[in-house]
């Protein structure tokens, strides 16, 4: 699902992000990146997603190399990825059905379509009596599920998670991991950035370490991290 | 921290029910698709609703200026064509001039000006004339009854200026040294001077205009540019979620078209109200009614050429700040 081989960013004027990176995700797995704050976690995200390009090496995803795919291609390869933010990145001025159904709008999917889609996944979250609210009157927990709903409408092959907790107490933070297992269970690879070991610890998945932009430490399952 | 094994059983949402068999989603119709694009464009539009006047009343402004300046075009142009069709080429004839010769010259003339007329003044009726024209002063021509100076002439008067200038051309190399024929006049000189002038006014002021027009696109591209850092976060959604590029650009694009057209239908109103004010103005100064006898409003073409190019400096600056915005990331 991810290759990444030899994989360096650097922005201008000279700040390196990663070095020499690689890294081999399997299609269905769940992994999480760990390290410090600027340890190059988000960076690695932006490029698995397309919103950045490496400065040398190959990042592959889906088989396709991302160095080759144009904008239009990157659109496309998107509409298989959900991507999750620590800030939520809700449309202020919509509602939570909207929210939910946007990535489904922008394609042009029809109306009733996507509302009884976004309302399935309310539901199951027990978010259908907040459809009509606005973002600014949810908590930051009910924030983030609707995020991931929105990522998760129309079933991408693929999620990748940039701190998603990282405003969340303990339970919000449980309940957020719970629907990116059940993604995870129902075949979706999964790839949570993260620099709190305490929820690594808890799910116990492989944890690739990341410090000042190198993988120091590939972990197959996180009880070992410690060690 | 909670263990591992003793955290409690996660709760189903049942995703794979929800997300059921086949490509979810997949119900995607054109409709639904223009619907969105027309949604964002009507909301760009409600959002901000001073910058969307201030493109407008910039787009106006240009636009008015373009109208006002193909108004007075448009009319001068009709002034000289108009005087240029009473234009006549005028052969003057030798007092040696036989009739025929007068009939063989006045049938080649006719040959060369299909739908012209020539006519012959001969030397006595060419004296009544300039008595007329003289009025209280014809006294001084007494006397020249028995010897009259005036040479008889040859009238050529073309349908167009265009001919007139084409006749006095030929009939210069072709009958100038003729026998019978003393001179050639083309009395064009002012009209002629008329016509470079407005030439190359409209020259330069075309110029000015496309330069005025392509201002106001930058103008309207910095307007919209400024619009796009307003619905940045929307936009960085879109991308995430995995929209095409022309899908992103498309509502921004018609929110300048809308602007374009606005600006351009406020130009041609107060273009309109301009042009009620100078025809009152001109019917009561008597000199330029005689120059201009009908003074008219811009045609139909015309000012569907003003709205088309409302839309196009709308469309190409809305698109060129999108292009932009979206390349900048």
């Amino acid at each position: 699902m991810i290759h990444l081989h030899g994989v360096s960013k650097t922005y201008p004027p000279d700040q390196t992000a990663l070095r020499g990176v690689d890294l081999k995700v399997s299609e269905g797995e769940f992994i999480f990146v760990a390290g410090a704050s600027g340890a190059g976690k988000s960076s690695l995200l932006k490029l698995l997603f397309g919103a950045e390009k490496s400065s040398t090496g190959d990042v592959v995803i889906g088989g396709r190399n991302m160095a080759a795919v144009g904008l239009d291609g990157i659109a496309e390869l998107r509409r298989d990825i959900g991507v999750v933010f620590q800030d939520y990145k809700l449309l202020p001025r919509r509602t939570v059905l909207e929210n939910v159904a946007y990535g489904l709008e922008v394609l042009g999917v029809t109306q009733r379509e996507r509302n009884r889609l976004a309302l399935l996944l309310l539901h199951a979250m027990g978010l259908n009596d907040r459809a009509d609210a606005y973002p600014v009157t949810l908590s930051g927990g009910e924030q983030q599920r609707v995020a991931i709903a929105r990522a998760l409408i129309r079933k991408p092959r693929m999620i990748l998670a940039d701190e998603p907790t990282g405003n969340l107490d303990q339970e919000m933070s449980k309940r957020v991991f719970d629907l990116l297992l059940e993604a995870n269970s129902a075949g979706v690879t999964v790839v949570v950035a993260t620099h709190n070991l305490s929820v690594i610890e808890q799910l116990n998945k492989r944890t690739v370490v990341l410090d000042r932009g190198k993988i120091i430490g590939d972990f197959s399952h996180a009880g070992r991290i410690r060690q | 921290m909670i263990p591992a094994s003793s955290q409690p059983e996660r709760a189903s949402i049942g995703l794979v029910k929800i997300w059921g068999e086949g490509q979810v989603g997949s119900r995607v119709s054109l409709l639904s698709f223009t619907r969105h694009i027309l949604r964002r464009a009507l909301g760009n539009l409600r959002r901000s609703p001073v910058t969307v006047a201030l493109s407008v009343v910039t787009i106006s402004v240009a636009l008015f200026l373009l109208s006002t300046f193909t108004l007075l075009l448009h009319n001068c142009t009709l002034a000289v064509s108009r005087e240029g069709g009473d234009l006549m080429v005028m052969v003057f004839l030798k007092d040696s001039a036989s009739k025929s010769d007068v009939e063989r010259l006045s049938g080649e003339f006719g040959r060369l000006m299909p739908g012209g007329k020539v006519a012959f003044t001969d030397k006595s009726a060419a004296l009544k004339n300039f008595r007329s024209l003289l009025g209280e002063d014809a006294a001084m021509l007494e006397g020249l009854e028995k010897e009259n100076p005036l040479p008889a002439s040859l009238d050529m008067q073309a349908v167009s200026p265009e001919q007139a200038e084409a006749l006095y051309a030929e009939t210069v190399s072709r009958f100038q040294g003729e026998p019978a024929v003393e001179s050639i006049r083309y009395s064009r000189g002012g009209v002629q001077q008329i016509k470079k002038i407005l030439s190359v006014v409209q020259t330069a002021g075309i110029a000015g205009i496309v330069f005025l027009l392509i201002i106001t696109g930058f103008i309207i591209a910095n307007t919209i540019r400024l619009a796009l850092y307003g619905h940045r976060v929307e936009i960085e959604i879109m991308e995430l979620v995995g929209a095409r590029r022309a899908a992103i650009a498309a509502p921004y694009v018609i929110e300048g078209l809308f602007q374009g057209v606005l600006g351009a239908l406020v130009a041609i109103a107060a273009t309109f109200a301009l042009f009620g004010a100078l025809k009152s103005f001109l019917a009561q100064a008597d000199a330029l009614t005689a120059v201009f006898p009908s003074f008219q409003f811009l045609g139909a073409e015309q000012l569907g050429l003003i709205v088309l190019a409302g839309a196009a400096v709308g469309m190409a600056g809305s698109f060129l700040a999108v292009r932009r915005f979206l390349s900048e990331g």
